[in-house]
């Protein structure tokens, strides 16, 4: 299922990052079609965060192309927002503020910003401060803020990291829900497996700086945690995971 | 618990909150009158005369012109000194370039004691309004300065990459994420400011003046009025204590969002 008309497609070529002397990203390809939902998992420390930045012209490539429905993306990724594993909120402005935070050179961003607190359930919070609010309430606020200005692209950081089981569960709901209806393009760093396997048509493995894994995950949606082929790709993706791993260790005696 | 004994509670609160703190300051007060009157203390005057001198200042009108006077010169010494502080800490804290080229010469210009250019002051401004307002400008420009900038580069790295990804204006980004970020650093900067303003004029007043509330003192000195000298004592520590209280007033007031004040909203 792919949502052609809103998201970008994104076309990475041999992209390489060195931080100093360290090659953080060693030489990228990948093609992600438009409204494709990607998950990139990896160990940690093996450039997933990385990447994300490069994608969002956060940070400099040292080599490579990143084309951008064919157009090479230079400097700052307007279509881009990206959500961090921290809410990164601005504490002295309340919730409504903070969700019309890029909106607001429009006249009329409260009403926007309103839409957005409700899509997210967050309605009867909007004059609190953010630190009044519980992890996944923020969480939740910084979705809203991301989708203020309809990106085409949402780059997510492991924005579920630091949450409970439970809201978890409830929030990787939530974002495929909003994915369904903007058809955006979206690209999920997470550790968790499960949740990669949830919510992603595409599911990456990243070692080393280097794609080493790539496969589709062929499930309609909703999906079932229960379901055969769920299980076997959960499977395979950890015994991927665990050969990097163990590759490395071995390479290190 | 029974109506009464809540009420024996309320009572007992009552008392701890609003007059136990009161009751050794009483103490000390009648401790201060019996002895001056008894003449076990010298060289003081009590509580009653200088509560006679304050009426008596107040009566002809002389008190509120040294206020006004010193009020005057603490106004605008810290309005000068601390814009200054201000727009130099906003600037070296935005800029690099700027940083690089000023910060050095302003921490050198810290390092000198503001008191001990007095004499030059003299010198150079005479015992005129000028050479007092130039003391505080110059006491309170560092404080802010220097708070002002560390508040502003101790922003948030994570704010400032997330406002990048949203394509803010400048302007926006000065305004809605950096000032308020860099706030509560900058209010330590005004609130140490305010002491050192007191602590300048006090002296300058004292040394070199012809008016205000430390000339009123000094003036006293040569005819042995010691309730004056008191009651000039008394008046800077009410000025200082109503200066500080703004201070906070406006903490509270621009730091609303802050876990801090948020307990005390609730209570
Ligand atoms: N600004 C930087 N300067 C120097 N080294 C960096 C910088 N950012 C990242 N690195 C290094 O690059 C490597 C990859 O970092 P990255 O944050 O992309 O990892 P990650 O896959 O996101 O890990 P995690 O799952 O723990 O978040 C790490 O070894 C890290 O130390
Ligand atoms: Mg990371």
């Amino acid at each position: 299922m792919t949502n052609q008309q809103n998201g970008v497609q994104l076309r990475i070529e041999n992209m390489k990052k060195n931080f100093g002397k360290t090659e953080v990203i060693k030489g990228i390809d990948l093609q992600i079609d438009a409204g494709e939902f990607v998950a990139i998992v990896g160990k940690s420390g093996c450039g997933k965060s990385t990447l994300l930045r490069l994608i969002a012209g956060l940070d400099e490539k040292t080599e490579g192309t990143i084309y951008q429905n064919d157009t090479i993306l230079s400097k700052q990724n307007n279509d881009a927002r990206v959500m961090f594993q921290e809410d990164r909120l601005l504490p002295w402005q309340d919730v409504l503020t903070n969700v019309g935070f890029g909106l607001q050179l429009q006249n009329d961003w409260q009403k926007g910003a309103k839409q957005l607190l409700q899509e997210v359930g967050l309605e009867n919070h909007a004059s609190k401060w953010p630190s009044l609010l519980s992890g996944g309430q923020k969480q939740r606020v910084a979705l809203a803020r991301a989708l203020a200005a309809n990106p085409r692209l949402l780059l997510l950081d492991e924005p579920l990291g630091a949450l409970d089981a439970l809201t978890r569960i409830e929030m990787q709901g939530l974002i495929e829900e909003i994915w369904k209806r903007n058809q955006f393009t979206a690209l999920l760093v997470t550790h968790d497996v499960s949740e990669a396997i949830m919510l992603a048509d595409r599911i990456i493995v990243i070692s080393e700086g280097m794609i080493s894994y790539d496969r589709d995950v062929p499930l309609s949606r909703p999906r079932e945690r229960s379901h055969p082929v769920f299980k076997e790709i959960e499977r395979e993706l950890y015994a991927e995971l665990l050969e990097e791993s163990h590759k490395q260790q071995t390479f290190a005696m | 618990m029974t109506n009464k004994a809540i009420r024996h509670h309320g009572l007992k609160n009552v008392y701890q909150n609003s007059i136990a703190p009161w009751v050794l300051p009483v103490i000390l007060l009648v401790v201060w009158q019996v002895s001056v009157s008894t003449g076990a203390m010298q060289l003081i005057a009590s509580p009653y005369e200088v509560l006679t001198t304050a009426i008596t200042y107040t009566l002809s009108g002389e008190i509120f012109e040294h206020i006004g006077v010193s009020f005057f010169r603490a106004a605008v010494g810290f309005l000068i000194g601390g814009g200054l502080g201000f727009i130099l800490g906003v600037l070296n804290g935005m800029s690099n370039s700027s940083q690089r080229y000023t910060d050095t010469t302003i921490q050198m210009f810290r390092n000198i004691p503001i008191l001990a250019m007095i004499p030059l002051v003299i010198i150079w401004f005479g015992v005129g309004e000028t050479a007092k307002i130039f003391l505080v400008t110059a006491g309170v420009m560092f404080p802010v300065y220097i708070n002002t900038f560390h508040g502003i580069r101790s922003v948030d790295r994570g704010l400032l990459e997330m406002s990048r990804i949203y394509g803010i204006s400048k302007w926006h980004l000065f305004t809605k994420v950096i000032l308020p970020g860099a706030m509560p650093s900058i209010l330590v900067g005004v609130r140490y400011a305010l002491g050192v303003m007191w602590v300048t004029l006090i002296v300058a007043e004292t040394i070199a003046a012809t008016s205000g509330i430390g000339y009123m003192s000094m003036n006293a000195r040569e005819f042995m009025q010691i309730d004056v000298i008191i009651l000039a004592i008394l008046l800077y520590s009410v000025l200082g204590k109503i200066a500080d209280t703004l201070a906070k007033l406006l903490e509270k007031r621009l730091l609303n969002w802050h876990p801090t004040y948020q307990n005390l909203r609730n209570s």
